[in-house]
């Protein structure tokens, strides 16, 4: 009876053994098999390239990480652009007020402080100092000022200037000043770290597959003989490849994590040295790392690099390959 | 069944190293290939098997057209044949288990069955006891013989044997063509180049004589 039983289902089993999926599992179970065979075989040389890889990565991480943090600080410190607009000392305090919302109705304003002639005038004599002389003269000199400031999107040199020249030509306005020399200077310098940045990277990018797709090789060089035999008993060239893809998406993998983890070192190392910054200057900084979504995305692209340059590295030597026996 | 009409093959640069061969081989027939060094027969066999393509010509293997079959065709057509080299080709670096094993896992099949199948191989060439071993650490007939065990481990129906017994001593060689003629006996198409004309004197199976590209036929 329980024979009876066993029988029909070990059958079954072996039918779903010798299923497509079936098949398809051993060989990728293999070949990664193979993948870590080889990798512990060769211990010190992988681990050399995946240290080689990590820092080709973690350099230009670092770069991004130290150009996201700058443009942060630069926000927080520094203060927003604005215009400053001169109206018409002719002008009335309603006719002023309407200038004002005239200027509150531009798209590009988010918000306009006014300051009225005796504002300027007060304002003047507790700053400047000369209080007294101001007493002398009849009439208040100080026109009355607008400050405008800008909507978050029009913040950019190009923008700050179109906003300018629209303002002048709206009638009761004597002149607009804009004051975003600091502002040039430092989307001046943020742009030019951004571009070294991103050379950085294409030739770190280069770099790392190159020493990806140069160790796949001298796997491939040390397999070669595995190669031929595997092509003359009928392997086809999927399954041949199959191992040094996934050497090579193993390796941009490990390389991508562990440059993760020397980037978190490094912001670590940071953020004790900024501690003291901070006591200095009295302001606090904050080094901000890397988010899920930055590290997920190194950790893909560097994955992709390796399946990629392995691919490449693999192929080729294939295609040049003449069976020879 | 291997079957060739009016092949011809040159290597670029030299001359013809096959000229005009025509003749079939039936399914379940045995024969060899004789003829001296560079007569052609490594030619031949590497045609049969796709690693060479004819100039001129048809070969083919169980009715398909072997040089018409693309790149990514030819795994296929090798996995229906069986073929032993002079060199054997053994990966010296793998288990003698591993490398009769080899076949198997490249067409996925389940480690039981593997290793049911390499066993009944090994047994065949008398090697059972030894699949733990390294290559090296076999004779030359035993290595020759564990070739054997690869190539009929994944039950083909066509052996190809290119100078089995090249290296071996009288006695070894004997031995390696007896395994050939029970295989042949169990329904195998065998075709076996050797220029060792003694070891074939008495047999009564087919002659295939290639001398200078040309094929001449004995019975």
């Amino acid at each position: 009876m329980i024979n009876a039983k066993v029988k029909p289902s070990k059958q079954k089993n072996k039918t779903n053994n010798n299923s497509f999926l079936g098949r398809w599992q051993r060989q990728i179970s293999y070949a990664w098999h193979n993948v870590f065979n080889y990798f512990y075989q060769n211990i010190f040389a992988s681990l050399l390239t995946i240290l080689v890889i990590a820092i080709s990565i973690t350099l230009p991480t670092i770069g991004y990480l130290l150009l996201k943090n700058a443009n942060q600080a630069a926000e927080q410190w520094y203060p927003t652009p604005n215009l400053t607009v001169y109206i018409n000392k002719t002008l009335n305090s309603e006719q002023a007020n309407d200038l004002i919302d005239k200027f509150k109705a531009i798209a590009e304003v988010e918000n306009v402080t006014y300051l009225s002639r005796e504002d300027t005038r007060e304002e003047f004599k507790t700053w400047s100092g000369f209080d007294d002389a101001l007493d002398l003269l009849d009439e208040n000199p100080l026109p009355a000022v607008a400050i405008v400031f800008p909507i978050e999107e029009a913040k950019s040199t190009d923008k700050l200037h179109d906003l300018q020249t629209q303002l002048k030509t709206i009638a009761g306005v004597d002149d607009v000043q804009l004051d975003d020399s600091w502002f040039t200077r430092l989307t001046a310098l943020t742009n030019m770290v951004k571009s070294i940045v991103w050379t950085i990277s294409i030739f770190m990018v280069i770099a790392v597959s190159l020493v990806i797709g140069n160790s796949i090789r001298l796997n491939i060089f040390a397999r070669r003989q595995t190669i031929i035999v595997m092509q003359l008993i009928g392997a086809t060239e999927g399954f041949i490849l199959r191992p040094f893809l996934y050497n090579g998406i193993f390796t941009g993998l490990i390389s991508a994590v562990l440059a993760l983890i020397l980037s978190k070192v490094f912001i670590l190392q940071i953020d004790s040295t900024m501690l003291h910054v901070s006591d200095v200057f009295g302001k606090m900084i904050n080094i901000n790392g890397l988010s899920w979504e930055e590290s997920l995305l190194i950790v893909l692209f560097s994955t992709i690099i390796g399946w990629f340059s392995a691919f490449i590295a693999t192929k080729k030597y294939l295609n040049k390959t003449v069976i020879a026996s | 069944m291997i079957q060739f009409q009016r092949v011809s093959k040159v290597y670029s640069g030299g001359k013809p190293a096959l000229q005009n061969i025509t003749f079939t081989l039936a399914q379940g027939e045995m024969a060899f290939l004789t003829g001296h060094s560079g007569a052609g027969k490594s030619t031949l066999m590497r045609l049969i098997c796709g690693l060479e393509k004819a100039n001129d010509g048809k070969v083919l293997l169980n009715g398909v057209d072997v040089s018409s079959l693309k790149k990514n065709q030819m795994p296929f057509l090798r996995r229906t044949i069986g073929m032993i080299f002079q060199d054997h080709q053994l990966l010296l670096d793998h288990t003698v288990y591993d490398n009769v094993a080899f076949p198997l896992i490249i067409l996925g099949k389940p480690v039981e069955e593997i290793k049911r199948r390499v066993s009944a191989a090994l047994d065949k060439v008398g090697l059972i006891d030894k699949m733990k071993f390294y290559p090296i650490q076999l004779s030359g007939g035993e290595q020759q013989r564990v070739g054997i065990a690869r190539a009929i481990v994944n039950r083909p129906t066509v052996l190809l044997a290119d100078e089995p017994t090249g290296n071996l001593d009288d006695k070894l060689s004997k031995d390696i063509l007896k395994l050939f003629e029970e295989f042949n006996q169990a329904g195998v198409t065998v075709l076996m180049a050797t220029h060792n004309m003694g070891l074939i004197r008495r047999k009564h199976h087919r002659i295939l004589n290639l001398n200078q590209g040309r094929l001449e036929v004995k019975s």
